[in-house]
């Protein structure tokens, strides 16, 4: 109950207080700018599937990087690359419906990474899975934010070409728009997104942030940059939630923040389904009325035909 | 001029089609033949958009479309028939540059716009769009990536919207409408791209009666721009309207004017259609014109009664 009884001061004060926390927020903004931007396209394009296996594709590079000492960042770009190739490779050679290669791929790569980290006894794989928010650094925040600064560029860059290219690859060709170039591109931003995130919500919560709050939007959304809007202020509330209720309940951070994200989409869904049941309910009412004011049908029974539509 | 090169020499296969309408490419089929480069001063001076020389389409073992010769003017309009599988949209796609013909070239001659609308729109298919963001993206060939809408492109896609009759749909979102009315904006679209070359496949399908009288006269009205318009249909009258017919059965093919290819031999060996005696009255005689009363049916008769379907 403290929650609804909260004052301003049980939501922001711990943001004021804590620099840790202030960090925190800033990274998973920048975070969710990235996500939400490249998961809008995602949703649409319903490759969540695969970005979800890219999601887990950057766990070897990264364990190989964490045990020889090498950057994380890097070989987290280099294994999503290693992914992409490989899902292009065995698609195009492969009878078998996409999903099944990128399932396979899924399991593969978190096997893979598993196994590398299995004889480690500094490294556990829980640290990339989850993510660490609390304990993101400057420079950190400061390669965020470069990521995300290419992120939006990239979608200036690639708006239309990706509007018509999801409508239809074909008419995206015949409008001077290279299908495959598009697609490259997106890949390309997706990596981005992934490699920039995993450190913040981890490589198994990312998946999360890409697809939750794009969804939220796309129940809201009458337009794609609408959509896009919409998925980035519902990310940041999610984060700012998460972050508060994981300080005040001392749960897991990034765990919280997922929640909070998928938490908003159902919130969403019973608000539009509610929505349409009324739109549909007093546009029933009206038809009745009109009927009964042309005198073409029973009232009673044109009635009765509302209240079962 | 742009050109697509399939194979620069190939022997052609063994083709014994007993439904083989043309005599000229039965002689043929047994020559090895190699494809040559376009000629570009040759089709620049009959005006051609589109020209296909010698294309041969297989998939797998399975041969689709056999040595097709035949060009596209620019001011004309072409309507492709053929039965069922016979490959009318394997066809329209190598022309749009989508499919690779197996062997053989088409050559494109100052065409810098194609406009080419699919025969099956996605049931399914969900985005955030408007109709009006799907015209928009008709006039993304002048506008680019970056540049913002001319009045002109405003003016085109208004003017687009009205020809289709979809003016009234403009906010509605595109996942919200019937299969017709997706069919309508999409072919709104292709008439907002105002393209030199415009491919339709089976345009007429989904649409109401008086929707498909309004496509028609736009395809028309795309004709007289001087526009290249190549559509697919199974509606024979609509084809014995056009410039040209092209009519393919299962890899043989047979072009010219309409007059002269649908004729009962043609339509026979095509469709299996029982010959019909046709209208004495009409000029060509036994042409499709005349046969038309017979083939499909009349709404209304003289006395403007009930429908009567013929059999």
């Amino acid at each position: 109950m403290e929650v609804l009884e909260a004052q301003w001061e049980w939501w922001f004060q711990p943001f004021v207080n804590h620099t840790l926390l202030q960090e925190a927020l800033f990274a998973s903004m920048l975070t969710v700018v990235s996500t939400s931007l490249v998961g809008s396209w995602i949703t649409i394009r319903g490759m969540s599937f695969f970005a979800e296996t890219l999601g887990h594709g950057i766990l070897p590079g990264v364990a190989v990087a964490a045990l020889v000492g090498g950057s994380t960042l890097l070989g987290a770009a280099a294994s999503a690359a290693a992914v992409i190739v490989l899902l292009f490779v065995v698609r195009r050679y492969s009878p078998l419906p996409n999903d099944i290669v990128i399932g396979l791929l899924f399991v593969s790569t978190l096997a893979l990474a598993v196994l590398l980290l299995s004889r480690s006894r500094d490294v556990f794989i829980e640290r990339f899975l989850f993510g660490n928010v609390l304990g993101i650094s400057s420079s950190d925040i400061l390669q965020q934010g470069v990521i995300a600064a290419v992120i939006f560029l990239l979608m200036l860059l690639f708006y239309r070409p990706l509007i018509a290219a999801s409508y239809n690859a074909d008419v995206a060709a015949l409008l001077g728009f290279n299908p495959r170039l598009v697609e490259l591109g997106l890949l390309t931003m997706l990596t981005l997104a992934v490699v920039a995130s995993f450190r913040v919500v981890g490589s198994l919560l990312v998946f999360a942030f890409l697809i939750a709050p794009p969804a939220s939007a796309a129940l809201l959304a009458r337009r794609v940059q609408t959509m896009m809007f919409l998925a980035v202020v519902f990310g940041a509330l999610s984060v700012f939630l998460g972050l508060t209720f994981s300080y005040h309940w001392g749960v897991a951070t990034s765990a919280a923040m997922a929640l909070c994200a998928a938490g908003i989409f159902f919130v969403c869904l019973v608000a539009v389904s509610l929505w349409h049941k009324i739109s549909q309910t007093s546009t029933a009412k009206r038809m009745s009325r009109t009927t009964v004011f042309l005198g073409q049908a029973e009232p009673v029974a044109s009635e009765q035909a509302a209240q079962k539509r | 001029m742009s050109t697509l090169h399939s194979s620069t020499e190939t022997s052609a296969k063994s083709w014994n089609s007993q439904l083989a309408l043309d005599e000229h490419l039965l002689a043929g089929q047994n020559e090895a033949h190699v494809v040559a480069a376009c000629d570009d001063s040759e089709h620049e001076q009959d005006n051609s958009a589109a020209v296909l020389d010698d294309v041969c389409l297989a998939f797998g073992t399975q041969e689709v479309l056999h040595r097709v010769s035949v060009s596209f003017r620019k001011g004309t309009t072409t309507a492709i028939v053929g039965p069922n599988g016979s490959g009318k949209t394997s066809l329209l796609r190598i022309v749009a540059g989508f499919t690779h013909p197996t062997v053989g070239t088409i050559c494109w001659h100052d065409v810098a716009n194609i406009a080419m609308a699919e025969q099956t729109i996605s049931a399914d298919f969900w985005m955030p769009l408007r109709v009006k963001d799907v015209l928009v993206m008709g006039r993304y060939v002048t506008t680019g990536a970056f540049k913002r809408l001319s009045k002109q492109d405003r003016h085109t896609i208004a003017e687009a919207a009205r020809r289709m009759d979809v003016g009234d749909l403009l906010s509605r979102q595109i996942g919200e409408l019937s299969g017709g009315q997706k069919r309508r904006v999409r072919l709104a679209m292709c008439l907002a791209q105002q393209a030199d070359l415009l491919l339709l496949d089976e345009p007429e399908s989904g649409l109401d009666i008086t929707s498909q009288q309004r496509l028609f006269a736009e395809i028309d009205k795309e004709r007289q721009r001087g526009a290249a318009v190549v559509f697919t249909t199974h509606t024979l009258s609509e084809a014995a309207r056009s410039d040209q017919v092209l009519l393919l059965n299962h890899g043989a093919v047979v072009h010219g004017a309409a007059s002269e290819v649908l004729q009962d031999d043609n339509l026979n060996k095509a469709f299996g259609l029982a010959s019909t005696s046709g209208d004495a009255n009409h000029p060509c005689g036994n042409c499709i014109f005349g046969k038309l009363n017979h083939l499909e049916p009349k709404l209304f008769d003289k006395q403007g009664q009930k429908p009567q379907w013929r059999s």
